[in-house]
């Protein structure tokens, strides 16, 4: 017995809804930053904030920091990406290689990546170089388990299908495992891609010049609390964004295995 | 602002905020009758060179004179201001930059005791790269702490005095690095600091130029700040807390041996207690009054001035701001 | 025909030859107990059976999929030792892949081997016309019915013209009507291409339609061999004959009375 459904069919009335939340919590927040008395350096007023970001964005401001932050984000979700699928492969294919590297795949993602920072800026330079890298390694966990994962639900009476049309087996692995294990594999790039913003703002905090990140730490020492509120809410617009576009690369590539449409 | 609505959201700020700060209640000393707490919104976390505000438990310099005495620590001047604003502290142990910039934000504040009226802050370079004046930094690679820090603020105070924009030079962050990009040639010359320094030279960093930014703006290092209403409403609290300031900054001068020793219990970075007697030989020399006979936590108005001046030269304030008008020295100690 | 067919076995060039075959799963009782059965080229043999008596393991034995522990299997003379491409076969489930296309799913035999040509999408193609499906072949597996995917299922194990076609139960989660069309177009091109079909099936009526002989297997053992001459080509009517019924009567019966 399935669930009732949602009580509207067509999407605006929840976007209305939404917004209508949105505008609602915004009102409270202008009413009780004016009212309050708090200073405008420990909470800005949305309408301050507003005016920062206009004014960043017609100057094209943010545009050389959000080039950075976009760059070091994409390099890392690639360079860890592709690490996570290439050993989540290796760890689905070969038992052995699994019972041995496990515990240092485990051990490289419970050390906070974000306290080595310093030490990479260190090691590799500032700027874009170690920002990707830290994005780099925090991408790479969600990637690999979750092809790891996927790789291991492959059916029994597919494989078999294979084996009796005398498959190899890295034809196996690339015309059957690999195609089946992708609903996972995108979750987990989903993921990652929400990580891999996180990660290169903050590896911004620690060691950058340019960026998103740099740009919140900057507005810190400048005392320009709303200028810090508009980079965050750059970069939340940029997770946004970032999301939508994984979400229609899912759709787009999991159409066939969608039900009977 | 309502009276009452004020203190209410105090209330729960404060309340909220007795987690992170320090209790530096002690037993030691004999006590005045209680007059209040005041809590000191930091810079930093608790370090060696701030050992004399930490050694209140042992010492109780701030309990003599009544007041109980609490450590909020932060993360740069600003953020101590914020915790002030925010009503989380009640007097920023902050820099003039940041107190400048507040200001121009429109905030109500005005600075009560100069805590280190020598700068502290320097710029380094190898004494292969010819850098000897300011001038010689046109167009070379300077790396600073951070984009919030007082390596930056002070680096371009610097430039200003030689005629040079921020534009005229290429800044970056190379964070807490000591000198490493400077000894690897990644940068042409690092803004620091009198600690940094030192730490550098401990750890090998050879023979190298410093630029003082003292020998030509000597701005302070850090200021006591308050809001204007706590100013008004807390007068005879903060004149004892300015005594029991002046009494530990004069132990640690005449007892750096002892301060030492100390900070290696109380300070998170004192562990070897060589180190510690350095950097606090190095704060004390920093917090000499910049005109020779004056009492500890006199202002030099004059070069204060110069400095709010510069920041509008640069562009980092947009009004002007007149010193005179946002420093009281009435809480000052008697000589 | 019955005339010939008796002739070629007599005569020992059966075309799939299970010689006393013997299968255990290590450390359990034979699956397949001294199972000897020979088919000749072009016949459609099917095997019936309760659930648990044998009929998959010996199928899986004429695939070469598994070997016997003792006895042999062998097609056109040589031993069965793995399978390959002149076997077809399918599965109870059509097991395609869901993300290529219809027409993919049917070159899949020959695209594991080599690059399909021309020649073979060709091929693929008019598979799938002969089975109906001609429109469809750029259409994903799970935008067609139950009854389609299996069509292409079979137009699959067509694709590479085996000689021996293995079938599973391949139509028992279909409706009776499809079942019923999918089993006239199995017979139509297998009697066109002269394919060998070895079927098991539980239902009963599907053995007498499809088969030219039935083996009743019972604990690994072939406990009957039943003669099915029907005409051919079958047609859906005779299904409502007595000739059809007693047939089906006489497997029952031997059904039920190799049923312990």
């Amino acid at each position: 017995m399935s669930r009732p459904g949602p009580p509207f069919r067509s999407a605006w009335p929840y976007r209305a809804l939404g917004a209508a939340l949105l505008l609602a919590l915004l009102g409270a927040w202008e009413w009780g930053a004016r009212h309050s008395g708090l200073s405008a350096l420990v909470l800005p007023a949305p309408s301050a904030i507003a005016a920062s970001l206009w004014q960043g964005l017609r100057t094209g401001y943010f545009l050389p920091h959000a080039r950075a932050t976009l760059s070091a984000l994409l390099l890392g979700l690639a360079g860890g990406g592709l690490a996570g699928l290439a050993i989540g492969i290796a760890l689905a294919e070969s038992p052995l290689l699994e019972r041995v590297l496990r515990p240092y795949v485990v051990v490289s993602q419970v050390v906070p990546k974000l306290a080595l920072a310093p030490l990479f800026v260190l090691w590799f330079g500032f700027g874009i170089p170690s920002t990707a890298l830290i994005t780099g390694l925090i991408c790479f966990f969600p990637l690999m388990e979750n092809t790891f994962t996927g790789l291991q639900q492959a059916d029994a009476q597919r494989l078999q299908l294979f084996r009796m049309l005398g498959a190899t087996r890295w034809q196996t692995l690339v015309r059957l495992k690999l195609p089946q294990a992708l609903p996972a594999i995108l979750a987990g790039l989903r993921m990652a891609v929400v990580l891999a913003l996180v990660g290169a703002v903050v590896g911004e905090f620690i060691g950058a010049s340019q960026g998103l990140g740099a740009v919140v730490i900057a507005a810190q020492g400048m005392m320009d609390t709303a200028l810090m509120f508009a980079a965050l809410v750059l970069i939340a617009a940029v997770g946004l964004l970032l999301y939508q576009a994984t979400l229609w690369l899912e759709r787009w590539l999991l159409r066939p295995y969608a039900d009977r449409s | 602002m309502q009276r009452p609505e004020f203190l209410s959201r105090r209330t729960l700020l404060a309340a909220s905020a007795g987690l992170a700060v320090t209790r530096l209640t002690g037993a030691a000393a004999p006590a005045a009758p209680a007059l209040g707490k005041i809590t000191v919104a930091g810079w930093s976390k608790p370090i060696s060179e701030i050992t004399n505000l930490l050694v209140e438990p042992e010492k109780g310099f701030f309990k003599a004179r009544g007041v109980e005495l609490a450590y909020l620590p932060g993360a740069g001047g600003g953020d101590a201001l914020r915790n002030t604003l925010s009503g989380q502290g009640d007097v920023a142990f902050t820099d003039p930059g940041s107190f400048f910039m507040a200001l121009d934000k429109g905030e109500k504040l005005t600075a009560i005791y100069d805590i280190y009226p020598q700068n502290v802050f320097n710029v380094v370079s190898l004494q292969s790269s010819g850098i000897r004046t300011p001038a010689d930094l046109k167009g070379k690679r300077i790396g600073v702490y951070s984009l919030s820090s007082g390596t930056r603020q002070n680096l371009l105070v610097l430039l200003h005095q030689a005629g040079l924009k921020e534009s005229d030079v290429t800044i970056v962050v190379t964070g807490l690095l000591n000198f490493a990009p400077l000894l690897q040639g990644q940068v042409d010359a690092t803004a620091a600091t009198d600690t940094g320094l030192a730490v550098g030279r401990r750890k090998g960093l050879g023979a190298v130029n410093v630029m003082q930014v003292r020998d030509y703006l000597n701005v302070s290092s850090d200021l006591f700040v308050v809001r204007n209403e706590v100013l008004v409403q807390k007068k005879a609290l903060l004149r004892a807390f300015l005594q029991g300031y002046r009494d530990s900054a004069a132990w640690m001068m005449a007892h750096p041996d002892d301060a030492a020793a100390l900070a290696v219990k109380v300070a998170i970075d004192g562990t070897q207690q060589d180190a510690n007697l350095e950097v606090i030989r190095l704060r004390n020399a920093s917090a000499q009054p910049s005109v020779p006979g004056q009492p500890l936590g006199a202002f030099n108005l004059a070069s204060l001035q110069k400095a709010a001046d510069a920041y509008r030269a640069l562009g980092l304030v947009q009004h002007g701001i007149r010193v005179a008008d946002v420093v009281d020295v009435s809480l000052l100690p008697a000589a | 025909m019955d005339a010939m067919a008796g002739a070629a076995q007599l005569a020992g060039d059966a075309f799939l030859d299970i010689d006393q075959a013997v299968f255990a799963y290590p450390g359990r009782a034979p699956v397949v107990d001294g199972v000897s059965w020979r088919i000749a080229a072009g016949e459609v043999h099917c095997l019936v059976g309760r659930s648990g008596c044998g009929k998959t393991t010996l199928l899986q034995l004429a695939a070469g999929l598994l070997r016997p522990q003792t006895g042999h299997v062998r097609m056109q003379g040589r031993e069965v030792v793995a399978p390959g491409p002149q076997l077809g076969f399918m599965f109870q489930a059509p097991t395609l892949l869901e993300w290529r296309t219809a027409l993919d799913n049917v070159l899949l035999p020959v695209s594991l081997q080599r690059r399909p040509q021309p020649a073979d999408v060709a091929r693929a193609q008019a598979l799938l016309d002969q089975l109906g499906l001609g429109g469809h072949a750029q259409r994903h597996p799970r935008q067609l019915s139950g009854g389609q995917q299996s069509r292409v299922a079979l137009a699959r194990a067509l694709v590479l013209e085996p000689a021996l076609l293995l079938l599973d139960e391949p139509f028992a989660a279909l409706d009776a009507i499809t079942r019923a069309e999918l089993q006239d177009d199995l017979l139509r091109t297998c009697r066109q291409r002269g394919t060998t079909v070895l079927f098991v099936t539980h239902d009963i009526t599907e053995a007498v339609y499809l088969g030219d002989r039935i083996a009743v297997l019972q604990a690994g053992r072939v406990a009957d061999d039943i003669r099915v001459d029907l005409p051919a080509p079958r047609t859906q009517a005779m299904r409502h004959d007595a000739p059809f019924n007693r047939l089906c009567a006489r497997v029952r019966a031997s059904l039920d009375g190799a049923g312990a």
